[in-house]
Protein backbone atom coordinates (compact mmCIF):
# COMPACT_ATOMS: atom_id res chain seq x y z
CA UNK A 1 0.00 0.00 0.00
CA UNK A 2 2.78 2.15 1.05
CA UNK A 3 5.54 1.54 -1.87
CA UNK A 4 4.66 4.29 -3.58
CA UNK A 5 7.10 7.36 -2.97
CA UNK A 6 3.98 9.76 -2.83
CA UNK A 7 2.63 7.75 -0.17
CA UNK A 8 5.81 8.10 1.99
CA UNK A 9 5.44 11.93 1.14
CA UNK A 10 2.13 12.25 2.48
CA UNK A 11 2.80 10.81 5.66
CA UNK A 12 5.61 12.17 5.87
CA UNK A 13 3.88 15.55 5.30
CA UNK A 14 1.42 14.42 7.88
CA UNK A 15 3.71 14.00 10.99
CA UNK A 16 4.63 17.36 10.92
CA UNK A 17 0.92 18.47 12.08
CA UNK A 18 0.63 15.37 14.17
CA UNK A 19 3.34 16.07 16.26
CA UNK A 20 2.43 19.65 16.87
CA UNK A 21 -1.44 18.06 17.65
CA UNK A 22 0.03 15.82 20.10
CA UNK A 23 2.80 18.33 21.94
CA UNK A 24 -0.57 20.75 22.12
CA UNK A 25 -2.71 17.60 23.66
CA UNK A 26 0.62 17.02 26.06
CA UNK A 27 0.96 20.60 26.99
CA UNK A 28 -2.17 21.44 27.73
CA UNK A 29 -2.39 17.82 29.76
CA UNK A 30 0.03 19.30 31.84
CA UNK A 31 -1.30 22.62 32.17
CA UNK A 32 -4.82 21.38 33.36
CA UNK A 33 -3.01 19.07 36.15
CA UNK A 34 -0.89 22.05 37.78
CA UNK A 35 -1.89 22.20 41.58
CA UNK A 36 -4.34 19.21 41.49
CA UNK A 37 -4.29 15.73 43.33
CA UNK A 38 -3.90 13.01 40.06
CA UNK A 39 -5.99 10.45 40.29
CA UNK A 40 -5.04 6.86 38.50
CA UNK A 41 -6.52 7.33 35.01
CA UNK A 42 -5.02 10.82 34.30
CA UNK A 43 -1.60 9.26 36.01
CA UNK A 44 -2.06 6.18 33.31
CA UNK A 45 -3.00 8.65 30.37
CA UNK A 46 -0.09 10.62 30.80
CA UNK A 47 2.05 7.98 31.18
CA UNK A 48 1.21 6.36 28.01
CA UNK A 49 1.48 9.57 26.45
CA UNK A 50 4.69 10.15 27.40
CA UNK A 51 6.23 6.68 26.64
CA UNK A 52 4.51 7.21 23.07
CA UNK A 53 6.89 10.34 22.56
CA UNK A 54 9.57 9.17 24.37
CA UNK A 55 9.27 6.25 21.49
CA UNK A 56 8.63 8.59 19.11
CA UNK A 57 11.59 10.95 20.05
CA UNK A 58 14.04 7.20 19.71
CA UNK A 59 12.59 5.60 17.08
CA UNK A 60 10.51 8.04 14.74
CA UNK A 61 7.32 5.62 15.83
CA UNK A 62 5.34 4.48 12.69
CA UNK A 63 5.66 1.45 14.28
CA UNK A 64 3.04 -0.48 11.91
CA UNK A 65 4.33 0.19 8.98
CA UNK A 66 6.14 -2.01 7.42
CA UNK A 67 10.38 -1.65 7.51
CA UNK A 68 11.29 -0.17 4.58
CA UNK A 69 8.83 2.58 4.84
CA UNK A 70 9.83 3.38 8.27
CA UNK A 71 13.57 3.41 6.46
CA UNK A 72 12.56 5.80 4.20
CA UNK A 73 10.66 8.42 6.69
CA UNK A 74 13.23 7.64 9.30
CA UNK A 75 15.91 9.09 6.66
CA UNK A 76 18.82 11.52 7.54
CA UNK A 77 17.56 14.76 7.72
CA UNK A 78 14.67 13.21 10.23
CA UNK A 79 17.36 11.05 12.22
CA UNK A 80 19.19 14.89 12.67
CA UNK A 81 15.55 16.14 13.59
CA UNK A 82 15.42 14.07 16.39
CA UNK A 83 18.81 13.70 17.61
CA UNK A 84 18.52 17.47 18.24
CA UNK A 85 15.38 17.32 19.74
CA UNK A 86 16.82 14.41 21.95
CA UNK A 87 19.73 17.15 23.20
CA UNK A 88 17.00 19.57 23.68
CA UNK A 89 14.80 17.22 25.27
CA UNK A 90 17.96 15.86 28.01
CA UNK A 91 19.22 19.55 28.99
CA UNK A 92 15.44 20.65 29.93
CA UNK A 93 15.11 17.75 31.76
CA UNK A 94 18.35 18.29 33.19
CA UNK A 95 18.25 22.06 33.53
CA UNK A 96 14.38 21.44 35.48
CA UNK A 97 16.50 18.85 37.83
CA UNK A 98 18.74 21.44 39.09
CA UNK A 99 16.32 23.90 39.61
CA UNK A 100 14.02 21.99 41.65
CA UNK A 101 16.66 20.98 43.62
CA UNK A 102 17.41 24.24 44.05
CA UNK A 103 14.09 25.38 44.72
CA UNK A 104 12.97 22.59 46.88
CA UNK A 105 12.86 23.90 50.28
CA UNK A 106 10.19 26.29 49.41
CA UNK A 107 7.94 23.93 47.03
CA UNK A 108 5.30 21.67 48.73
CA UNK A 109 6.32 18.94 46.25
CA UNK A 110 6.73 15.32 46.67
CA UNK A 111 9.09 13.56 45.11
CA UNK A 112 6.44 11.91 42.34
CA UNK A 113 5.17 15.44 41.34
CA UNK A 114 8.94 16.44 41.03
CA UNK A 115 9.24 13.60 38.87
CA UNK A 116 6.23 13.88 36.69
CA UNK A 117 7.02 17.80 35.83
CA UNK A 118 10.58 16.96 35.54
CA UNK A 119 9.39 14.01 32.83
CA UNK A 120 7.11 15.90 31.11
CA UNK A 121 9.23 19.29 30.54
CA UNK A 122 12.11 17.60 28.82
CA UNK A 123 9.37 15.42 26.74
CA UNK A 124 7.25 18.05 25.87
CA UNK A 125 10.82 20.30 25.22
CA UNK A 126 11.63 17.94 22.27
CA UNK A 127 8.27 16.95 21.20
CA UNK A 128 7.84 20.70 20.60
CA UNK A 129 11.56 20.96 19.19
CA UNK A 130 10.82 17.92 16.26
CA UNK A 131 7.39 19.22 15.57
CA UNK A 132 8.79 22.74 14.60
CA UNK A 133 12.31 21.36 12.68
CA UNK A 134 9.48 18.92 10.89
CA UNK A 135 7.09 21.59 10.19
CA UNK A 136 10.09 23.87 8.93
CA UNK A 137 11.54 21.04 6.70
CA UNK A 138 7.79 20.28 5.07
CA UNK A 139 7.47 23.91 4.52
CA UNK A 140 10.31 24.22 2.61
CA UNK A 141 10.58 21.46 1.38
CA UNK B 1 35.65 29.06 6.30
CA UNK B 2 34.73 27.08 3.52
CA UNK B 3 31.04 25.93 2.58
CA UNK B 4 29.99 22.91 0.92
CA UNK B 5 28.19 23.40 -2.06
CA UNK B 6 26.39 21.69 -4.75
CA UNK B 7 24.91 21.65 -7.99
CA UNK B 8 21.82 18.62 -7.45
CA UNK B 9 19.66 21.30 -8.62
CA UNK B 10 21.25 21.37 -12.02
CA UNK B 11 21.89 17.78 -12.54
CA UNK B 12 18.79 17.03 -11.63
CA UNK B 13 17.17 19.20 -13.96
CA UNK B 14 19.15 17.62 -16.67
CA UNK B 15 17.92 14.80 -16.01
CA UNK B 16 14.26 15.97 -15.94
CA UNK B 17 13.56 14.55 -12.34
CA UNK B 18 11.88 16.26 -9.87
CA UNK B 19 12.87 16.28 -6.02
CA UNK B 20 10.31 13.27 -5.32
CA UNK B 21 11.66 11.30 -7.88
CA UNK B 22 15.13 11.64 -7.31
CA UNK B 23 14.23 11.32 -3.89
CA UNK B 24 12.68 7.70 -4.28
CA UNK B 25 16.15 6.78 -6.06
CA UNK B 26 18.73 7.73 -3.34
CA UNK B 27 15.62 5.79 -0.57
CA UNK B 28 14.86 9.91 1.37
CA UNK B 29 12.06 11.74 1.54
CA UNK B 30 11.50 14.69 -0.89
CA UNK B 31 12.47 17.51 1.86
CA UNK B 32 15.95 15.90 2.52
CA UNK B 33 16.90 16.43 -1.26
CA UNK B 34 15.30 20.03 -1.01
CA UNK B 35 17.41 20.76 2.27
CA UNK B 36 19.92 19.25 0.53
CA UNK B 37 19.62 21.56 -3.02
CA UNK B 38 19.41 24.46 -0.61
CA UNK B 39 22.48 24.01 1.49
CA UNK B 40 19.72 23.67 4.47
CA UNK B 41 21.40 19.93 5.23
CA UNK B 42 24.88 18.67 4.92
CA UNK B 43 24.19 14.86 3.53
CA UNK B 44 26.26 12.00 5.10
CA UNK B 45 28.81 10.51 3.00
CA UNK B 46 26.90 7.23 2.22
CA UNK B 47 23.95 9.74 0.95
CA UNK B 48 26.14 11.99 -0.96
CA UNK B 49 27.40 8.80 -3.12
CA UNK B 50 23.59 7.78 -3.24
CA UNK B 51 22.73 10.56 -4.77
CA UNK B 52 25.91 10.97 -7.18
CA UNK B 53 24.71 7.80 -8.16
CA UNK B 54 21.36 8.51 -9.01
CA UNK B 55 22.45 11.13 -10.99
CA UNK B 56 25.11 9.30 -13.13
CA UNK B 57 27.68 12.07 -11.83
CA UNK B 58 30.83 11.69 -9.86
CA UNK B 59 30.69 13.29 -6.59
CA UNK B 60 33.37 16.14 -6.70
CA UNK B 61 30.85 17.31 -9.61
CA UNK B 62 27.84 17.29 -7.43
CA UNK B 63 29.60 18.70 -4.27
CA UNK B 64 32.17 20.83 -3.69
CA UNK B 65 33.91 23.60 -0.87
CA UNK B 66 33.84 27.17 -1.96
Amino acid sequence: MFRGGASVETLSARKAGMLGVVAIIYITQQIGNVGRELDTPRLIGWAVLSVLILGVLLTNGYWLMPKAVRNVLDDELTQSHRARSIRIALTVAMLSGFAFYATAPGLDWGIREAVHALVSLGLGAGLISLAVQEWRSTRNG
Amino acid sequence: MAELRNSLKEKRLQLGLTQAELAERCGVTRKTVNTVENGVFVPSTVLSLRMAAALGVRLEELFWLE
